[in-house]
């Protein structure tokens, strides 16, 4: 009974928590010209590896999911390294797109700072009642050559 | 009375003053001396101008260590290398003496990660990966075979398990330990001009009349179209000239910028993350030449959009870091220091959006490295070899990392491409032949 039990237990810790996969999508705001005048404009893509040419300016949800959950940022010095740091960000209405919500306080640039230029991993978590519903883990990759 | 302690009083002053001067020894301001390791080293000026270059091997003594806490202050005795002011050089490209006159190799490693190779090529095995801050050893600067100044062979004093005790690494990722903390601290900042940005909405209305006149943030006339190129032609001939409406820093011009943010271009190009490192526009800084010929490229992709991109897609070039008018590493780079070089991304499929190329290697297939996550669907690979084509046809030198794609490969370029435009007969002939047809910046929001 006692060995079963441990057995299951051991199973159920390796059990790697899903992919947020589309759950959480990286967005951008930025400027173009549309009928010869520059508008302000969003995108919403898939939350990728970061770089100086991957960067993002944050992350949305869709309004479909619980509004109960939060957004944790861990930043790693590698993939398989230990975390640097850990932050926790509220979900709130998006004004640039009243379908999706974001995590109002995370700034990339700058949560990404202290590693960015040196290469590193990040990984981000959706958590409900302090717990792990999903999560993914991304590279911070440096753009030259070694 | 009066008169001779007003006349005497300063004479008696300037005695006690320079008295102590001639009875005690002024101590030696320090210096160091060090000694170039690259193949053709520059000296600048204070504005960060080439004065001259030094051959590898080259000795001068550093007496002072600039605030950008990047250059030293060297004296050097060559002859072409006289001027007036003070001169610097890059300490990357400079190895500290040793009381002996040997030179002192001790470094470390200033990321993680660093791949310790076989052989001093990118392409050779990496044994295993060193440390950031892992101290090594440098004992052969010039490794035979290599481009002078890339790669150094070192030694590890604690190699970890699976490591040799000798190899070869990428000398961009090495410090030396030594910080020159001992030197006076010297020379400023350049201080940063506001973005150069630029107005052409009269123009894109016909206000503007048979001189198509550009006018500036002020709402200024400044001239033609192209004053922008001819400013640019004028410098490349004569670097002293002061451009007018150019921003210009260590001999390097910004690129005009057409909207408030920094986000639209050039020729209806894209500027992706204009603002970082802030102000905007500061990373938009470039070579004259590099200024020319890639404009040239940015305004014949938008004249033959029609005929190059297929229907329906925006084929919009978008470009991001070029140089910083201050900081040679922004942003880690170490390749975007003179204003030669320019990332752009490549070339996507329909409508644009600010949307980068996931970074995971969907070139290679996905499965070698990771999962796969980005699809790569929008990565329009057939009008991005088109782009590329032109890149170098005007003289620049492409790192792009998708083996269907005519280019060199390098580590960090799997998402964008790096593409150098240094003084060659194609750039040069790229921007003699380049005169603009169209407003630089044919909508503007200023």
């Amino acid at each position: 009974m006692m060995i079963s039990l441990l057995f299951a237990l051991s199973f159920a810790h390796a059990d790697p928590l899903p992919s947020c996969g589309s759950r959480l999508m990286a967005f951008n705001v930025y400027e173009q010209v549309v009928n010869n005048r520059i508008v302000e404009k969003h995108s919403v893509f898939e939350v990728g590896d970061w770089s100086d040419s991957s960067a993002f300016d944050g992350v949305v949800m869709k309004n479909s999911e619980d509004a109960a959950l939060v957004l944790e940022v861990e930043t790693r010095r590698s993939a398989s390294g230990k975390p640097l740091s850990s932050k926790q960000y509220e979900f709130s209405p998006w004004e640039s797109d009243p379908a999706y919500r974001t995590a109002r306080h995370f700034d990339p640039r700058e949560a990404f700072r202290a590693i960015s230029h040196k290469g590193g991993a990040f990984v981000f978590r959706l958590l409900k009642n302090k717990t792990s519903q999903c999560e993914d883990l991304y590279v911070i990759a440096r753009e030259e050559e070694d | 009375m009066k008169t001779f302690l007003f006349l005497s009083g300063p004479l008696v002053l300037a005695v006690l003053v320079v008295a102590p001067a001639r009875s005690q020894e002024i101590p030696a301001a320090p210096s160091r001396e060090v000694r170039a390791i690259g193949r053709s080293v520059n000296i600048l000026d204070e504005e960060g101008d080439v004065v001259c270059s030094v051959r590898r091997g080259t000795s001068m003594k550093a007496v002072g260590r600039h605030v950008n806490e990047e250059d030293l202050q060297v004296q050097v005795s060559a002859r072409n290398c006289k001027t007036s002011g003070p001169t610097f050089i890059d300490r990357t490209y400079v190895r500290p003496l040793n009381a002996d006159g040997s030179v002192n190799g001790n470094a470390v490693v200033d990321t993680e990660g660093l791949n310790f190779r076989s052989r001093p090529s990118a392409n050779s095995r990496a044994h295993c990966t060193l440390h950031e801050n892992q101290k090594v050893q440098v004992i052969d600067e010039n490794p035979p075979g290599v481009r002078q100044g890339a790669w150094v062979k070192i030694r590890l004093s604690e190699p970890a398990s699976g490591c040799p005790d000798e190899g070869f690494v990428n000398t961009s990722y090495l410090t030396s330990t030594d910080t020159y903390q001992d030197l006076p601290l010297t020379g400023s900042q350049i201080p940063l001009p506001p973005p150069r940005l630029e107005s052409g909405l009269g123009c894109a209305t016909g206000e503007c009349g048979k001189e198509n006149k550009n006018i500036d943030q002020l709402g200024e006339v400044v001239g033609p179209q192209n004053l922008f190129v001819d400013e640019l032609q004028k410098l490349i001939k004569k670097p002293s000239h002061r451009p007018r409406n150019l921003n210009k820093a260590r001999g390097m011009v910004q690129l005009p910028l057409c909207s408030k943010k920094g986000f639209i271009g050039p020729f209806n190009s894209f500027h992706y993350d204009p603002a970082s490192p802030g102000p905007v526009g500061a990373d938009a800084y470039a070579n004259p030449l590099t200024a020319c010929a890639f404009s040239s490229v940015l305004h014949d992709w938008d004249k033959q959009k029609a005929q190059l991109c297929p229907a329906g897609s925006d084929c919009q070039i978008a470009w991001g870091d070029i140089s910083h008018p201050n900081k040679k590493r922004f942003n880690g780079h170490k390749s975007h220091t003179r204003g030669q070089c320019i990332d752009i991304r490549p070339i996507m499929k329909g409508g644009f959006s600010n949307e980068p190329l996931c970074h995971r290697d969907v070139y290679r297939g996905g499965g070698k490295r990771r999962r796969l996550v980005c699809s790569g669907a929008k990565y329009d690979r057939a009008t991005t070899q088109k782009f590329v084509a032109m890149l170098k046809e005007r003289g620049g030198e492409v790192i792009f990392n998708d083996p269907s794609i005519k280019a060199s490969r390098a580590g960090g370029h799997d998402n964008h491409i790096h593409v150098c435009f240094n003084n060659n007969a194609n750039s040069r002939k790229a921007c003699d032949n380049f005169k603009p047809t169209t407003p630089l910046c044919p909508v503007s929001n200023l």
